[in-house]
């Protein structure tokens, strides 16, 4: 994440890359929840994603740290990063054990949450340090 | 993040895809944004496909396959084959919000079900539209609601474990049925939809039934996200794909079979000896393809131009919802005023712009109609239409000689409604006008025929004529022979003409230009 780009821009950046990302992996989700499937190759899809959502957040969040963010959202994002760490690991370990019904819940419950949460909790706040930087 | 970018180069041009962005490099310069191309490509590509569905589409997504299989457990291996099968096909084939809707209603297990409701709300709106499914009450028509109603609704769904509700008390009062009704909702990027199923009746459904309904709401909803981008961006797509084919790059459309549906005008030119370099995948098996930059004059061609053309489908869009509004309530303090006017002047004057307020708003219709494949039912006189269309163009016609002929005698009642036939009419004369600027002596004349089964009109000028180049594509959008042209008046003047069942044509005249606009008569 190491870049020339203006605080501001950067900013601006990380709340669109994330807002598409997250948006990107409520459809898939909603998908599978709709068509009653979290075992195909859709449902490992998702799982590949959000490890790329989890390694785009830890970057977001060392640029966040330079003091751009408040405290508070910085909180926020890693209390929720921790939380998507977690469902991660289950559904790692769901995949290799086979457990059906441990991935669908993961996926339509857990995840779904988690991911609903970045949306209302930190997105708006990522705007606002963007339009004050 | 997502389907990342996927590129397709024929250096210096680049092509590439961002969800629904579809992206036209030129070198380091993006030349070209269409933020509607993407995805949508392909459907509006499946849209185009001459041959009726096949309903034979392979069940290519291994979560479709589950899908299917699960739904067509619940009703038996008999059921799988004769309902649930077709009906899935049937969803892979449509681009109609309204068929796909028809269809799930359709299915043996719902036709009981005497009423289905979509409600759709895209995110920022005020309101969230309402379609109905099949002839029962509310449907056909669509409507919408406050996004207020829509939330109550979507959230109580969503929260809901069986999404059962019934409409007593006074919660669910504003719904246009009354009864048991079951819910499903649908959360996509940019929208949310809620679907809701009744009998009309306050029984409460059996847990197999509320599982069916389910089942196939879901399977619906696999095609949701792709059949409301098609419902509600059908113009401005109408519009990339015209300036995709004028593009001057060697760009094609090709379908899963490796049939070209859309070329760029340089791919047909050079198709004979040229391959695409590079294929970009658009989904749904479409793939656009990109070929060697062309030498040459088009290689100059006004890309930005073309690109502001493209937005002017936004443009027709943006103007129909927000002018509709101010023109119906012109026209109603119009009326009211004519009502309490205190003498025959000022009545004439409203009635006038009560007259013109109309005509705003027909034109606003047909604007958004145009690239829709209805026929435009109607009869008019083609003698008042050639009347009212040179009082429009009076403007334009100051210092040019008009030499009607014809348009005495009884009604000539042609097929074709008043408001297009007078359009294309203003179009012709309108065009003739503006080549006449600054000719010598500049004439138009505008004459009525008939024989036993058709009638037609012919403007003639005596301007400079059609340049040879602009002849051969004279009825392709984007072909001018105006400095300011657009190149659109005379294709959607055609396009309208054969919506009423006739033709436009010129008449390649040896002096000045010449159109014939050939109509059918009605019999008496």
């Amino acid at each position: 994440m190491e870049t020339a780009l203006p605080a501001k821009e950067m900013t601006t950046l990380i709340h669109t890359t994330l807002q598409e990302a997250l948006d990107d992996l409520s459809g898939r989700l909603e998908k599978l929840r709709l068509a009653g499937a979290t075992t195909t190759p859709e449902a490992e899809d998702v799982i590949t994603e959000t490890h790329r959502l989890v390694v785009f957040l830890k970057h977001a969040g060392d640029y966040l740290r330079r003091g751009l963010a408040s405290e508070q959202l910085r909180e926020e994002m890693v209390r929720l990063k921790l939380h998507l760490l977690s469902v991660l690991r289950g559904l790692s370990e769901a995949v290799r054990a086979g457990d059906a019904l441990a991935m669908h819940d993961l996926l339509t419950e857990e995840l779904r949450d988690n991911l609903s949460l970045w949306k209302i909790q930190v997105l708006p706040r990522l705007r606002s340090v963007s339009r004050s930087n | 993040m997502g389907e990342g970018f996927t590129l397709a180069a024929a250096a210096p041009w680049r092509l590439e895809l961002s969800g629904d962005i579809l992206r036209l490099h030129h070198g380091p310069r993006l030349e070209l944004q269409l933020p509607w191309a993407g995805r949508n490509l392909a459907l509006m590509a499946q849209a185009m496909r001459p041959e009726p569905p096949s309903f034979s589409a392979p069940l290519t997504s291994p979560m479709l396959r589950e899908a299917t299989v699960a739904a067509a457990e619940l009703f038996g291996e008999g059921a799988a084959a004769s309902e649930v099968r077709p009906f899935v096909d049937q969803l892979a084939n449509t681009i109609s919000l309204k068929n796909a809707l028809d269809a799930l209603f359709r299915l043996r297990w719902f036709q009981h079900h005497s009423l289905g409701l979509l409600y759709v709300h895209q995110k920022g709106e005020a309101r969230a539209w309402q379609i109905g499914a099949g002839e029962g009450p509310g449907a056909g028509a669509t409507h919408t609601i406050d996004v207020e109603r829509f939330n109550q609704l979507h959230t109580a769904a969503k929260k809901s474990k069986t999404g059962q509700f019934s409409t007593q008390g006074p919660r669910w009062s504003w719904l246009p049925f009354g009864g048991a009704f079951l819910a499903e909702t649908y959360g996509f990027r940019g929208f949310s939809a809620v679907l809701l199923a009744s009998r009309q009746e306050f029984l409460p459904f059996s847990p197999d039934e509320v599982e069916r309904f389910h089942r196939f709401a879901g399977l619906l909803g696999l095609w949701l996200e792709d059949l409301i981008a098609v419902e509600f961006s059908d113009l401005r797509l109408a519009e990339v794909m015209l300036l995709l084919v004028r593009h001057p790059l060697p760009l094609v459309l090709r379908d899963p079979d490796g049939q070209t549906v859309l070329a760029s005008d340089a791919f047909t030119l050079a198709e004979a000896s040229t391959e695409p370099l590079s294929w970009l995948p658009l989904g749904r098996g479409y793939a656009l393809g990109i070929g060697e930059e062309p030498s040459g004059e088009s290689a100059g061609i006004d890309v930005i131009h073309r690109h502001k053309i493209a937005l002017l489908g936004d443009l027709f869009n943006t103007l129909g919802h927000e002018l509709s509004n101010p023109l119906f309530g012109l026209g109603l303090a119009a009326e009211i005023l004519i009502g309490a006017a205190p003498d025959v002047e000022a009545r004439t004057i409203l009635s006038e712009i009560r007259k013109n307020v109309q005509r705003c708003q027909s034109i606003l219709q047909n604007l958004t109609r145009l690239y829709t494949d209805q026929a435009q039912e109607g009869t008019c006189d083609l003698r008042h239409c050639v009347r009212e269309a040179m009082t429009l163009a009076k403007s334009e016609l100051k210092g040019v000689r008009t030499w009607p002929t014809g348009l005495n005698g009884e009604a000539l009642t042609v097929e074709g409604r008043p408001v297009l036939v007078v359009q294309i009419l203003f179009n012709l004369i309108v065009n003739s006008a503006q080549a006449l600027h600054g000719r010598p002596a500049p004439r138009i004349d505008v004459s009525v025929h008939e024989d036993e089964g058709q009638a037609w009109v012919v403007v003639a000028d005596n301007g400079p004529g059609l340049p040879p180049h602009v002849r051969q594509n004279l009825f392709r959008p984007f072909t001018t022979s105006k400095a300011r042209g657009h190149g659109l008046g005379l294709a959607l003047s055609q396009n309208l003409a054969v919506k009423a069942g006739g033709d436009l044509e010129s008449m390649d005249p040896p002096e000045g230009a010449s159109f014939r606009l050939r109509l059918k008569k009605v019999r008496a």
